[in-house]
Parts: structure tokens; C-alpha cells; sequence
């Protein structure tokens, strides 16, 4: 279990993470999403000690960082996966981090074969792809078998079968209890991955919703030669096209039925499922306009 | 095990485990080896010529001045490798004590550094021997506490220069840093001494590393705890630049 409570970082006057207080809880896997610069890798960082905050804790099972005995043993991270010494080989970068938290030697094997990266492992680590880092990285995160892990863009580099493979691992690690915290940029990633979601804008929480929340905001498209009239009397109406509204709030009955009040002829009206995609825009949208007026 | 113990446990296989390590242990060798056996000749008569005694060790103290810097380079590498390659993060997500990451690493470079110092400078004596021996008053004691002492110094020497790698966190600023402290520093003081007809400056520029260092090579104990106290003031400056900077 993480738990962040007022967590704040400022570089001078700007605020790179402001004010943030969440729990992430056991048997979830959290999403974390936002734009470049929304303060996420500072956020991970801060909870791995790294980066120390300007206010605010970060804790880990009630604890700072700085105070795990074997952090490792409790929490797995990949925040970085090629800050790797290149001229050191993916096996050697793995036994270090075994014998420094006194694990025994049999967990870099398997991890290793977990991963997929026994045969990779024998070379030196500068020679690795992307995907053979990520996947590097995220032997190292198990290696102490966490209750907690935390992943910034592990599908970053990866092929389709590597993304495949994540969704599932992470899947599984949620399923043994355990606490699984995910950043990514691809939504549609996280929409197959999380249970919950997390949205940062400008370092600012801007969404904490679980998954079927977010997706299900369910809307309506209306489409036809002469919409003002409709537009006017739906304040929640927005257009989408010359002549396309979509509404949301409000069911394709009430839509229709108001439509033929005031005499509109309607070419389409349908119910759509707005994905997370559409509504991380709007969401974010929101954050730089909020952002940009205050 | 301890956690200090693992930490240093892990150091350790970090330092064997890439090549650059024993590229360094080897240039060194090398470089002992060639100096040692081609100045042979013209240090004993230079000494002679000083009345000076002529040692086993001569020709192996003027290796020195090439080898530290090689040292030097091992010690600080141990660090600032790591924040080249960002590896640091993954070091201290393991070892998130600074305090204690910082001794494991002084103590492993140390503990190294002073095994191969030694093993350098007993070599670099066999290939001065050669030509040296029809020079040198042979003392087996003398010539155990002088390889021991070289071989504390180029310890201290690394571990100075892993401090330096600690605060300044890049190779090239550190290793100027480095080169300053021991070369150019006591001879900048010489210099404003003279200049400026300051006698307390030249007493200064006899305590920076280098100095200090030759008096404990020649047998000055306290000189070895000067040069000590250099070693710990620079690495608790870069252990202070650590905690409190993030990483």
C-alpha cells in the first residue's frame, strides 16, 4: 500500500507535483496518467526517496522509503529502465541488486526466465534494446517479490507480444493482492490494464475515478441540417462537427423527442460510448484552462 | 549479514563486474612497471648525488605520481559512473541510506585500491630491481612499512577522489578537481608565497595531499592522518551534497 498525503514538489516557482494525497491499495492495478510534464515520474520518484519533497509525505506500508530495511522486499520499481551501466551485463546488474538486499542467488534465474531475458541477461547491458531493457527492468522490480510495484511506462519500447505480456503480468500481480501502480501515456492500454485511474494535470490531481467510471460517461450524437435551435436549449450539447452535436447527460429519447418540438430534422442519433481516450482529453483540457486562468 | 555489509557485498560485485575495473588495475601495473624500470638508473644517481639514501622503493615513488592519478580515476568512477549512466537510481532504490551507501563504497574501493596499491608497488620494485639493487640499502622491515604505506596512499588517494565524484557527481569536473588538489594546488601556493613574500602560504602548500603524502611514504605517521583528514573532509562534504540533493 502506498500512501501519499499533501505531497508536494516545487523547483523554484514552479510547482512540478502540487499538493497530492492518494492511497493506492492492494489487489488494484492503478493507472497514472497525464501529460508530459505532469509531474508523474517526480511523483514516483519522491516515493522512492529519490527526490526529496517540498512538502508532504510519501509512504510505503506506513513507512518513508529511507526507512525499508530491504526495500526491495516491499517494493519493486522500474522508473528508468536504461539507467543501467551499459558495460555490466543484465546478470551481474541483477545479483548486485540481490546480494544488497540479502536475497538469495536462485531469484535472479527466476526472474530472469520470468522475463524472458535468460539468454539476453549473459550479454552486457549497453547492447540491449529497448524492449530487452524494459524487460531487464522489470526482472529487477521482482526480484525481491514485492507486495508492492510500481512501473513508470513499462510498455514503452515493447512489441506487441511484450505488450501482451505485460497487460497479463500485471493482471496476475494485482490478482496475487499485491499493489500494482502503472504510468503510462497509451490510454487504450490503460483501459484494458487498470482497475483505477488516475489523473494528473499540471502536478494537480485531476481525476481518481475507477476505470468503468471514466469510460462509461455515456453521450449522445445528434446530426442534422439544423441544430442551433437544439444546441440552445441543451446547455450540455458541444459541437463535434458543421453539423454533428454531442450531448451528454441525456438519453437519445429525450434528444429525440425535443428535436421534434421545435420542428429539427435529424439525419443521426445514437448513443455513444465515449472511450478513456475522449475523456483523458477532456479531463486534461480542463486542467491547462483551469491552469491557464488562475 | 548487516546492511552496511550487503551494501559493500554489492559494491563489490559492481566494481569486478565491468571491464573498465581491470582495464585500470592493469594500465596501472603497466605504468608502474615502465616507469619504475626505466627511471631506475637516473633516480639512484640523482639520490646518490644528494646524498640521499638510495631505497628499494625509489624508483616506485616516482611511478606514483602517473599511478594516482589511475587511482584516482577507479575511485571516483565508483560514483560518478553511476549518475552517467543513471544507474544510481537503481544503487539507491536498494541502498536508500546515503550514509551507509557512501561507506560501503569507500570501504570497498579502499579496501581494493590499497590490495592493488600493493601488489603495484612490490612489482614495481622487482622491475626496478634490476638496475637498483647495485644502488640500494636493503632493509626487509623498511621496505614492508614503505609498500604498506604507498599502498594507504594510493587508497586514500582513491577514496579523496570518490569523495570529489560524490560532490561534483561528473567525471570530468571531479577528476579536474582532483588533478588541482594534488598537482596544482601546492605549487599555486609556492608560487603566491613568493610573490607575495607569505611564508605561512608555503606552510600551507606543505600540507595539501601530495606533500603530506611523500612525508608519510617517508615514514611520517602523522602525515598519514593529515592526509586522512583529507579524505574524510572531502567524502563527508560529498556524503552532506548527497542527502541533501535529490539524485
Amino acid at each position: 500500500m502506498i500512501t501519499l498525503h499533501g505531497l508536494t514538489k516545487r523547483y523554484g516557482d514552479k510547482t512540478a507535483v502540487d499538493d497530492l494525497t492518494l492511497e493506492l491499495t492492494p489487489g488494484t492495478v492503478t493507472g497514472f496518467l497525464g501529460p508530459n510534464g505532469a509531474g508523474k515520474s517526480t511523483t514516483m520518484r519522491m516515493i522512492m526517496g529519490l527526490d526529496s519533497p517540498t512538502s508532504g509525505t510519501a509512504l510505503i506500508g506506513g513507512r518513508p522509503y529511507a526507512d525499508l530495511d530491504r526495500p526491495l522486499r516491499t517494493i519493486g520499481a522500474l522508473l528508468d529502465a536504461k539507467a543501467v551501466h551499459p558495460a555490466r551485463s543484465g546478470r551481474d546488474h541483477l545479483r548486485a541488486m540481490t546480494v544488497s538486499q540479502g536475497l538469495p542467488s536462485s531469484r535472479v534465474e527466476e526472474v530472469l526466465a520470468l522475463t524472458g531475458m535468460a539468454e539476453g541477461a549473459r550479454r552486457r547491458a549497453g547492447t540491449y534494446s529497448l524492449g530487452m531493457s524494459q524487460r531487464l527492468g522489470i526482472a529487477g522490480a521482482l526480484l525481491g517479490d514485492p507486495e508492492v510495484l510500481m512501473l513508470d511506462e513499462p510498455v514503452n519500447g515493447l512489441d506487441p507480444d511484450g505488450v501482451r505480456w505485460i497487460r497479463t503480468l500485471l493482471r496476475s500481480l494485482a490478482a496475487e493482492g499485491r499493489t500494482v501502480f502503472v504510468s503510462s501515456h497509451l490510454m487504450s492500454e490503460m483501459e484494458r490494464t487498470a482497475d483505477r485511474l488516475i489523473v494528473l494535470g499540471k502536478g494537480r490531481l485531476i481525476a481518481d475515478e475507477p476505470m468503468e467510471r471514466l469510460v462509461a460517461g455515456s453521450e449522445v450524437r445528434v446530426r442534422g441540417p439544423r441544430l442551433r435551435p437544439l444546441a440552445d436549449v441543451l446547455p450540455a450539447a458541444r459541437w463535434t462537427g458543421p453539423d454533428e452535436l454531442t450531448v451528454s447527460g441525456h438519453t437519445t429519447e429525450q434528444i429525440g423527442r425535443q428535436a421534434y418540438e421545435l420542428g429539427l430534422p435529424l439525419y443521426e442519433l445514437r448513443a455513444v460510448e465515449s472511450s478513456l481516450e475522449e475523456s483523458y482529453m477532456r479531463l486534461t483540457a480542463d486542467s491547462t484552462e483551469f491552469g491557464a486562468s488562475a | 549479514m548487516n546492511a552496511l555489509a550487503r551494501a559493500a557485498a554489492a559494491e563489490w560485485l559492481k566494481l569486478r563486474s565491468v571491464r573498465s575495473t581491470w582495464w585500470f588495475a592493469g594500465g596501472a601495473l603497466l605504468t608502474m612497471l615502465l616507469v619504475a624500470a626505466l627511471e631506475a638508473k637516473d633516480t639512484a644517481v640523482f639520490l646518490r648525488k644528494h646524498g640521499l639514501p638510495v631505497e628499494p622503493v625509489s624508483s616506485v615513488v616516482e611511478g606514483l605520481d602517473w599511478v594516482q592519478l589511475i587511482f584516482g580515476s577507479l575511485g571516483m568512477l565508483a560514483v560518478t559512473s553511476e549518475y552517467a549512466t543513471r544507474s544510481i537510481m537503481v544503487t539507491l532504490a536498494c541502498t536508500p541510506s546515503r550514509t551507509r551507501l557512501v561507506l560501503a563504497k569507500v570501504a570497498v574501493v579502499g579496501a581494493t585500491t590499497f590490495l592493488a596499491g600493493g601488489l603495484v608497488s612490490v612489482l614495481g620494485v622487482a622491475a626496478s630491481a634490476p638496475v637498483l639493487r647495485r644502488y640500494w640499502e636493503f632493509d626487509a622491515g623498511q621496505v614492508t612499512g614503505r609498500i604498506l604505506a604507498i599502498a594507504a596512499y594510493l587508497a586514500l588517494v582513491a577514496v579523496l577522489a570518490l569523495g570529489l565524484g560524490t560532490l561534483i557527481r561528473r567525471s570530468a569536473g571531479a577528476l579536474t578537481m582532483l588533478f588541482a588538489l594534488l598537482y596544482v594546488l601546492p605549487i599555486g601556493l609556492q608560487g603566491l608565497a613568493t610573490s607575495l613574500n607569505a611564508e605561512f602560504l608555503n606552510t600551507l602548500a606543505a600540507y595539501t595531499p601530495m606533500p603530506v603524502g611523500e612525508r608519510f611514504i617517508a615514514g611520517e605517521a602523522a602525515s598519514g592522518l593529515v592526509l586522512t583528514a583529507w579524505a574524510a573532509v572531502v567524502v563527508a562534504a560529498g556524503l552532506w551534497v548527497m542527502r541533501e540533493r535529490d539524485a
